[in-house]
């Protein structure tokens, strides 16, 4: 009997790298390198290089003052970025507390680099600063991008000479400070394929209009100041609107393939525009919800089939967890009256007074 | 270049494959699909009674891709996707490193992508936090590095091998 084989470093390159390599943290992957000379470069190839959370905390030894851990932090990214090969897909980078105070210069630069290595997966999280941090101009060189997410920094201006991110299918922001309705709307205009947008906690939108013609998602998350939604999104099937307290006003204009809506956490709500197709509307609704306007709201959708509603306090009636399926007749009596007065519980253990 | 041309054929076609160790294998149309090479294969030939041939391939292994396979044809409409996840789970929990990666090598060869993903998840599972030792132990890597190259190495990779 032999030595026993090595399959392991047998298998081809491009599924030791991207399918196997790619899947481990970067820490791991890297370490990979040592494991023999078939090895050594192998972790250069891999599509996708993520800093995660992990990564930034071991940054932050504490041994190492902060200064020590910003430069240690600066010369391992800026290390692993100069070694890797040409391509990248992927490259995402997590700031944390209590390292928040990172050097701009170095974000630009690794921005730059991955714009040059054609990245099309960008993701750069800043989970907690005490201090503006705008985004680099040279977000806007990377062309190729096909789905982007940013947190925590701060929106500046939209270079003049930006011709748009013309492959940008996903958009995500959160905690976006600066982030004002023009601004958001100029960008969208440039990014003609958007097909998923999400929107978390931005601050400066008030009247957010919307104009995407592929846009198939738009998902709004504890927007607190969004007084009103206008969405021109022909092809728009999911809306999900979450915590959005001061928003009031809805219009969803040619969205003939919206199916889906949930919507949790408004204040009080106001009419919406005839939506043909909606079939399953979601509420989650807090107290102040006032139901002349609610009713109208459903009253929109004629080809709604289900209704689903989750506390749902009305003036002088409580609504418990329960679906109404609109051929049932308690269905009809809730579109039809005002006061609910017969409501028959379907489905559920809602409480109803 | 022959075709299978409606899908009441495609229903009736069995499809014959023999392994390394010539055993006939037989199974449906729609488990073959599942393949991507054996898709292009059928497209040329049509349905036809002659067992492809599949030289690398030893039954043992065989017999695992095709359960794969047709556990996932029947379970595509009608079991939850989270007990299909418990499946694929069960299947590679307690498997042998040699059947492993002989699996991942014919999942490749017939392009049967989300089988190849499973093993490869596998694997990765397998590696993950690791030391360098430990991996060239259990995977037997032999470390064909000088010590002054594998100083450089792990010099260049220091925050890899850190704490």
């Amino acid at each position: 009997m032999g030595m026993p084989i090595d399959r392991l470093s047998d298998l081809p390159d491009n599924l030791l790298c991207c399918n196997i390599l790619s899947l481990l943290p970067l820490k791991d992957a890297i370490r990979s390198s040592v494991l023999s000379t078939r090895w050594r470069h192998l972790w250069k190839h891999i599509p996708c290089l993520h800093f995660s959370r992990d990564f930034f905390e071991s940054a932050n030894h504490p041994d190492r003052v902060r200064s020590e851990c910003l430069g240690y932090l600066k010369h391992t990214v800026d290390d692993i970025l100069l070694r890797h090969s040409a391509e990248l897909e992927s490259f995402r980078i997590y700031f944390g507390h209590p390292l928040s105070r990172v050097n701009l210069e170095n974000i630009a630069e690794w921005i730059d680099c991955a714009a040059v290595k054609g990245v099309k997966h960008l993701g750069l999280i800043i989970d907690f600063t005490t201090m503006e941090i705008h985004i680099p101009p040279s977000l806007f060189d990377c062309h190729s991008l096909a789905d982007l997410e940013l947190g925590g920094f701060t929106f500046s201006e939209i270079p003049t000479d930006f011709g748009g991110f013309l492959s940008l299918k996903t958009c995500s922001f959160s905690n976006i400070y600066n982030l004002t309705d023009d601004k958001l709307q100029q960008l969208i205009a440039l990014c003609p394929n958007l097909q998923k947008l999400v929107l978390e906690a931005c601050f400066q939108l008030e009247n957010l209009r919307i104009r995407a013609p592929d846009l198939d998602s738009l998902k709004l998350r504890g927007c607190y100041s969004i007084e009103s939604l206008t969405a021109d999104c022909p092809r728009l099937v999911k809306l999900e609107v979450e915590d959005c307290d001061s928003l009031f006003k809805m219009q969803l204009n040619f969205c003939v393939f919206l199916q889906n809506v949930t919507a949790s956490g408004f204040g009080s709500f106001g009419g919406v525009c005839t939506v043909k197709f909606l079939k399953t509307l979601s509420f989650m609704a807090y107290p102040e919800i006032s139901h002349p306007p609610f009713l109208t709201l459903v009253g929109s959708f004629p080809d709604l089939e289900e209704l689903k509603l989750t506390a749902i306090f009305f003036e002088d009636m409580t609504v418990g967890k329960m679906v109404v399926p609109r051929q049932d007749v308690a269905a009809q009596k809730l579109l039809a009256h005002t006061k609910f007065p017969n409501l028959k519980k379907t489905v559920g253990d809602g409480r109803i007074r | 270049m022959a075709e299978l041309p409606n899908t009441t054929m495609a229903n009736e076609c069995k499809v014959k494959l023999k392994s390394k160790d010539d055993k006939i294998f037989e199974v449906e149309y729609a488990v073959a699909m599942q393949s991507q090479t054996l898709k292009n294969a059928l497209a040329h030939t049509g349905c036809t009674d002659t067992a492809l041939p599949l030289h690398d391939i030893s039954s043992q292994i065989l017999a695992k891709v095709i359960e794969y396979c047709e556990y996932h044809v029947n379970a595509a409409n009608t079991i939850s996707e989270k007990d299909v996840k418990t499946w694929d789970e069960e299947l590679v929990k307690h498997m042998d490193q040699d059947t492993l990666f002989r699996l991942i090598v014919a999942a490749k060869y017939l392009e049967i992508h989300n089988l190849v993903d499973l093993m490869c998840k596998t694997i990765a599972d397998r590696i993950k936090d690791k030391s360098v030792e430990e991996l060239r132990e259990i995977f037997h890597v032999q470390n064909d590095f000088t010590p002054e190259e594998e100083e450089q190495v792990r010099r260049e990779t220091k925050w890899a091998h850190g704490e």
